[in-house]
C-alpha cells in the first residue's frame, strides 16, 4: 500500500437552504484511523456525505485513492464505503438482501471477512429481519457489515459506535486497528473512550471550518 | 380540559394532513377533470349529484336483499378505495408514535379520527347529504334515511378497519351489511332490530379487533415465510435489485392489486369485446385503445418504485451505480409487468392469424415503446403528470390507429 493520501478533498463547501454550512474546505488522508471531532450540527455529518458522493457539494473536489468523485464516480465509489448515522434502507429490505444488493452493486461477492462480521456482530439470526423489525444497533451492525463488501480503500463511518452492545463496540474498535494499515478511515464520534481506544488520530471540525473561513472568497 | 386536549391534537393533524394529503390533492386533480368529462351532464355537479343517486338507490324499495348487500359492499368498497391514498396523511406521521406514549384520553383520540375521517371523506359526505335530502321527507317512511346513516356508518368503520389494519372488524362490516339488507327487505318492527344490529355488530368487531391487536394479534403471512421465503432468499443472490423493485411493488398491497386487477381486467374485456366484434376492422383500435389505456395504469409503477427509494436515496449515492441506472432498471421492470396483458391482448390475433407477424410485433415494440416513454411525464410531469401522460397515449393511439388501418 502507498503512503500518500487515499482521501482527499479540496475547496469543499456546503449548504442547506441558503445557509452556508461551510467553504473551502480542505483534508487529506493517507491510510490509518481517522476521528473527526466536533460540537452537534457542526456539519460532521455533511462532511461525511460530501465525502462519500451521497450528497452533492456546492463547491470543490474530492479524491477516493486518486480517483476523482465527480469525473468518475463509480469507480471511486467502488472504493469507498460509507455507513450513515440512521438507517436509510428500505424497511421491507431484509439484512441478508441488503448484503446482497451492495456486493451486486460493487460487482464483488461476500467474502470471509464480512462472514467473519456477521459472525462477531452476532447477526446470524437477523439477516432474514426486516429493517423495520430491527433494533438501532442491529441496523448499525448490518450497514457496518456492508461497508467491509468490496474491500474498500476509503471507510466514511458516521457515529460507527451509536447503539452497539458492549462486545460489538469492542469487536468494532479491533477491525479499526486491523484495517488502519489498509485503507483510510474517517469516522465521526463524540466519545473519547472509543476513539482512544481505536488509536484514532483526532481532527477537530472547528479547525477544518477555521482553515476554510481563513481562504478568500 | 379533555376539549382543550382535543383542540390542541386536532390542531397538530389537521396541520399535518393538510400539508401531507395537499400534495396528493394537487397530484390527483386530473382524475377529478377526467371524472367530470366522464360522467354525463353539467360538469363538477353531475358527479356529485350522480353518486347521491347511487347512495339513495342504495336504501330504495324494490331490490331483493342480495342487491341491497350487493350494493351495499360496492359503497364500502368504494370508501375504502376513496381512503386508502390518504392513509399516510391520516395516520399523523411518526409524531403519532411518540404521542401514542403520552397519556391521552381515549374519547379524545376517537374524537380526532373522527374528526379527521370526515374531513376526509369531505367530498364524499357532500353526496351522501344530498343524497339524504332525496329521501328525507316528513310523510315518509324514517327508516329508509336511518338506513343510509347505518351504511355509511358502516362504510366508515370499514375505512377506520383498513387504515388501523383491524381486519378481523371486516367481519363485523360483512354481517352489518347483511343485516341491513335483510332489514331493508323485511316488513314490520323487525327491521330496525336488524339495523340496531347491524351498527352494534360492526361496533363489536372493530372492538373485538382492538383487543386483538393488543393482545398481539397475528399478521398476514409475510413474503418472507415458507416456499416464498425461499425463492426470495435466491432471488437475493441472482438479481437483488429485481428484489428491491418486487418489495417496493409488494409494499403497497392494494395498490398494485388494484392496479394491476385493473389491467388484467382491461386486457380481458378489450379482448372479449374483439371476439362480439368478430376480429373484424374494429378488433385492432380496440387493441390500441385498450393498451393506451393499460400503459397509464402501469406507468403509475414508475412512481410506486421512485417514491420507495426516496428514503434511501443518500445511502444509494454513495454506491458506484451510473446515473441512469435506476431509470433503466426501473423501466424495464414495468416493461416486465407489461408482458402480461400485452399477451392477452395479442395472443388472439396472433392465433387466429388475423394479423402478419410483422404487424404484431411492430405494435408490440411500439407499445413498449410508449410505456417506457411515459416515464417521463410520471417521474418528471409533477402536478401535471396525468394530463401529459394522457396526451402522450392519445397521440400514440392516433399514430397507431392510423398506421395499422393502412
Amino acid at each position: 500500500m502507498s503512503d500518500g493520501p487515499v482521501l482527499v478533498c479540496e475547496g469543499l463547501g456546503a449548504s442547506y437552504e441558503g445557509h452556508e454550512i461551510f467553504r473551502s474546505l480542505n483534508c487529506s488522508l493517507a491510510t490509518g484511523v481517522h476521528a473527526l471531532r466536533g460540537t452537534n450540527g457542526i456539519g460532521k455529518s455533511t462532511l461525511l456525505r460530501l465525502l462519500a458522493g451521497a450528497q452533492p457539494a456546492d463547491a470543490g473536489r474530492v479524491w477516493i485513492d486518486g480517483i476523482d468523485l465527480m469525473e468518475a464516480p463509480e469507480d471511486a465509489k467502488r472504493r469507498l464505503s460509507y455507513v450513515p448515522d440512521e438507517s436509510p434502507i428500505y424497511p421491507f429490505m431484509t439484512g441478508e438482501e441488503l448484503l446482497h444488493f451492495v456486493a451486486a452493486v460493487k460487482r464483488t461477492g461476500i467474502d470471509a471477512t464480512v462472514d467473519g462480521l456477521i459472525g462477531a456482530f452476532d447477526l446470524g439470526r437477523h439477516l432474514r429481519t426486516r429493517f423495520d423489525a430491527m433494533s438501532l444497533g442491529t441496523r448499525k451492525k448490518m450497514l457496518l457489515c456492508a461497508a467491509w463488501i468490496g474491500t474498500p480503500r476509503v471507510l466514511l463511518l458516521d457515529e460507527p459506535s451509536n447503539g452497539l452492545d458492549l462486545a460489538s463496540r469492542g469487536h468494532l474498535v479491533r477491525l479499526l486497528q486491523q484495517w488502519r494499515h489498509q485503507c483510510a478511515i474517517l469516522f465521526s464520534a463524540h466519545d473519547d473512550v472509543f476513539v482512544s481506544a481505536c488509536g484514532a488520530a483526532v481532527i477537530e471540525m472547528r479547525s477544518l471550518l477555521d482553515a476554510g473561513r481563513n481562504v478568500p472568497a | 380540559m379533555l376539549a382543550t386536549m382535543y383542540a390542541r391534537l386536532i390542531r397538530l393533524r389537521l396541520h399535518w394532513y393538510m400539508r401531507t394529503n395537499g400534495e396528493l390533492v394537487l397530484r390527483h386533480w386530473q382524475w377529478f377533470v377526467l371524472a367530470c368529462l366522464i360522467v354525463p351532464g353539467p360538469p363538477i355537479v353531475s358527479v356529485f349529484l350522480n353518486a347521491a343517486s347511487l347512495l339513495a338507490a342504495s336504501v330504495s324499495p324494490g331490490a331483493t336483499p342480495a342487491q341491497h348487500f350487493f350494493i351495499a359492499t360496492v359503497i364500502d368498497v368504494a370508501a375504502v378505495l376513496w381512503i386508502l391514498p390518504q392513509r399516510h396523511a391520516l395516520s399523523g406521521g411518526s409524531f403519532m408514535r411518540y404521542a401514542d406514549s403520552l397519556p391521552l384520553p381515549r374519547v379524545v383520540r376517537l374524537g380526532v379520527e373522527a374528526t379527521l375521517l370526515a374531513v376526509a371523506n369531505g367530498v364524499i359526505l357532500v353526496s351522501a347529504g344530498i343524497a339524504g335530502a332525496q329521501i328525507l321527507s316528513p310523510l315518509r317512511d324514517p327508516y329508509a334515511p336511518c338506513c343510509l346513516l347505518a351504511l355509511l356508518c358502516l362504510a366508515a368503520i370499514a375505512q377506520q378497519a383498513i387504515l388501523t389494519r383491524r381486519w378481523i372488524a371486516l367481519i363485523g362490516i360483512i354481517l352489518g351489511n347483511g343485516a341491513v339488507a335483510a332489514g331493508l327487505a323485511a316488513p314490520g318492527g323487525g327491521r330496525w332490530l336488524l339495523l340496531t344490529a347491524a351498527l352494534g355488530g360492526a361496533g363489536i368487531g372493530m372492538l373485538s379487533a382492538t383487543r386483538f391487536k393488543r393482545a398481539g394479534g397475528t399478521r398476514w403471512p409475510g413474503l418472507d415465510s415458507g416456499a416464498v421465503g425461499s425463492g426470495l432468499r435466491i432471488l437475493a443472490r441472482r438479481d437483488p435489485v429485481l428484489l428491491v423493485q418486487c418489495k417496493a411493488v409488494a409494499e403497497r398491497p392494494a395498490t398494485t392489486i388494484l392496479r394491476f386487477g385493473t389491467v388484467i381486467a382491461l386486457a380481458l374485456g378489450a379482448d372479449r369485446l374483439m371476439a362480439i366484434f368478430d376480429f373484424d376492422e374494429r378488433a385492432l383500435p380496440t387493441a390500441i385503445l385498450a393498451m393506451a389505456a393499460i400503459s397509464l395504469l402501469l406507468a403509475g409503477f414508475y412512481r410506486v418504485l421512485r417514491d420507495a427509494r426516496i428514503a434511501m436515496s443518500s445511502y444509494l449515492a454513495a454506491l458506484p451505480l451510473p446515473s441512469h441506472y435506476w431509470p433503466i432498471r426501473d423501466t424495464k421492470f414495468v416493461l416486465l409487468l407489461n408482458g402480461v396483458p400485452l399477451v392477452i391482448l395479442l395472443s388472439p390475433q396472433i392465433m387466429r392469424g388475423l394479423l402478419s407477424l410483422l404487424i404484431v410485433l411492430g405494435l408490440a415494440v411500439a407499445y413498449q415503446v410508449l410505456l417506457a416513454l411515459l416515464r417521463w411525464p410520471v417521474v418528471h410531469g409533477g402536478r401535471r403528470s396525468l394530463l401529459y401522460g394522457v396526451l402522450l397515449t392519445g397521440l400514440w393511439s392516433g399514430a397507431a390507429i392510423a398506421a395499422v388501418s393502412r
